[in-house]
């Protein structure tokens, strides 16, 4: 009988907690609900309203940006090492003398260690540069602007992480490197589509009452020796690579061309991009302090217009 | 959460959005989670950071047959802790200072909040380990009843039974009323 009593009681604190934990009802209206348990219940309940401060326990903002890009890192990480297709589209001997002549230049452990660098930390400039050989080694036209998507989601990253820490000018650099793939991966689709690689430009003015954005030089890299075809022109492949790849073509066979399975991933991503960048930024917007407002604004505006931009170039080529 | 299944599924196909909005759902609740657990910020900073490189790892093991996903993380995040309380041999020191809270602009209320929430920690920490948990998941990781059960492999009604007991333990620590 007490057993049964001690169960029953048990059930009504429960859902009593579960509506206190999520703010459906308050104590006294708990109480209300149960009135023949009412003083049972009462001082458990106010102990409960007390736990649940804990709520309030947040990480700090830093931790949380530091932790949110480390894991982008790690999931795209996780996606390179499962497709493997980066290195499949190259002819062997070009890889290795790339490769060779970057470990040379960089020194590979710099380059690893500088993988999740922040723009804030002395690496990052080796991680750009890691990145522009990554770039250089993608032979296809499809390969670099999926490449490209894939790091203007890193700099959306970066830009999350710097507007949480108030870095206004290294916002403001890394919007325009932002800027900097959508425009290629817009170019890219262009020279799939034949033609030629148009161009558009997507940064907008900021439109902001606000103080205006010091546009800062480019990132430093005198440290760094230059790389082979690291000049941003460069890394565009001529319509001419986008012959189909054998390997590919082998593992496609008698499925959809590898070109138009390509531009349908390709598509997917951007879109993806289209649909969470945007949101994202205006996310950190609400937190972030005034000075890199300006610099937000303007990258949720060229990620709204620069994607719907590179959507449309697609479904043009389609 | 809405869709969770779907994009569970689509997280173990990897797809980077569907896994990057489940590490947004769970990041907090995570975090809050394992902090009233260990009392201590960098400590618990470290240890969530795992717990989501450790779910995006293994995530293609998980398998619904009716375990929630909420459930699968909390319990990687408990495994976890358990291996970090084991290999630290001594119970560091309380470390609340610092644990930072949702903002507030009210300095009075502050103060309040955070002798708290310091009161509330250190008051967990009379509770037994089991009881503890149940806290822990049910107060800072915002698990339902049903949830809870399924990451400590207890019934609901020993959840219940725990909760309840945990709630008079608190009471008599705290204080209050």
């Amino acid at each position: 009988m007490m057993n049964k009593r001690n169960k029953e009681f048990d059930n009504i604190l429960d859902e009593c907690l579960g509506q206190l934990l999520s703010g459906e009802k308050s104590v006294e209206e708990c109480l209300e609900s149960y009135p023949a348990e009412a003083t049972e219940l009462k001082p458990l309940l106010q102990v409960a309203a007390v736990t649940r401060q804990v709520s309030a326990i947040t990480p700090r903002a830093e931790f949380r940006a530091r932790a949110r890009y480390q894991f982008h890192v790690a999931l795209q990480e996780a996606e390179d090492s499962r497709s493997h297709r980066f290195f499949s589209w190259q002819s062997r001997w070009a890889t290795v003398v790339t490769a060779i002549v970057a470990i040379l230049v960089i020194g590979s452990g710099t380059v690893a260690a500088a993988g999740n660098s922040m723009p804030d930390t002395p690496l990052y400039p080796v991680k750009l540069a890691a990145e522009q050989v990554q770039l250089t080694l993608t032979s296809s036209s499809l390969g670099k602007a999926e490449f490209n998507a894939k790091l203007a989601d890193r700099r959306v990253s970066e830009i999350l992480y710097l507007a949480d820490k108030g870095k206004q000018q290294q916002v403001v650099a890394t919007v325009q490197r932002l800027d900097g793939h959508i425009v290629q991966i817009a170019g890219l689709v262009g020279a799939v589509a034949g033609g030629g690689g148009k161009e558009v430009m997507l940064v907008p003015a900021p439109a902001t009452s606000e103080a205006p954005v010091a546009v800062p030089p480019p990132m430093p890299r005198a440290e760094l020796a230059p790389l082979p075809n690291e000049a941003p022109g460069k890394t565009q492949g001529p319509p001419a690579e986008l012959a189909p790849v054998p390997e590919a073509a082998t593992e496609d066979a008698g499925k959809a061309p590898p070109q138009a399975k390509g531009q349908a991933k390709l598509k997917e991503t951007v879109q993806s991009h289209a649909a969470n960048h945007p949101d994202r930024l205006r996310a950190a917007l609400k937190t972030a302090p005034a000075s890199v407002r300006p610099a937000l604004r303007q990258a949720i505006s060229l990620t709204e217009t620069g994607y719907a931009q590179v959507l449309s170039a697609i479904e043009g080529s389609e | 959460m809405q869709n969770e299944e779907s994009l569970v599924r689509r997280a173990q196909q990897r797809d980077q959005e569907a896994f990057a909005r489940l590490y947004e759902a769970y990041f907090d609740k995570i975090y809050r989670y394992i902090a009233l657990k260990i009392g201590n910020k960098m400590e618990a900073e470290d240890l969530t950071q795992q717990v989501f490189i450790k779910a995006l790892k293994s995530i293609s093991s998980f398998n619904w047959k009716g375990v929630p996903f909420s459930a699968w993380l909390f319990r990687i995040a408990h495994n976890q802790m358990v291996d970090y309380l084991r290999k630290r041999a001594k119970r560091a020191s309380v470390s609340i200072d610092g644990l930072p809270m949702a903002s507030n602009d009210d300095p009075q209320l502050l103060t309040e909040q955070r002798i708290d929430i310091e009161q509330v920690i250190l008051a967990t920490e009379q509770l037994t380990k089991a009881q503890r948990e149940v806290v822990s998941l049910r107060f800072g990781g915002g698990l339902s009843t049903a949830e809870v059960a399924r990451v400590m492999s207890k019934s609901t009604g020993a959840i219940k039974a725990l909760q309840h007991s945990a709630v008079v333990a608190l009471r008599k620590t705290l204080a209050v009323a």
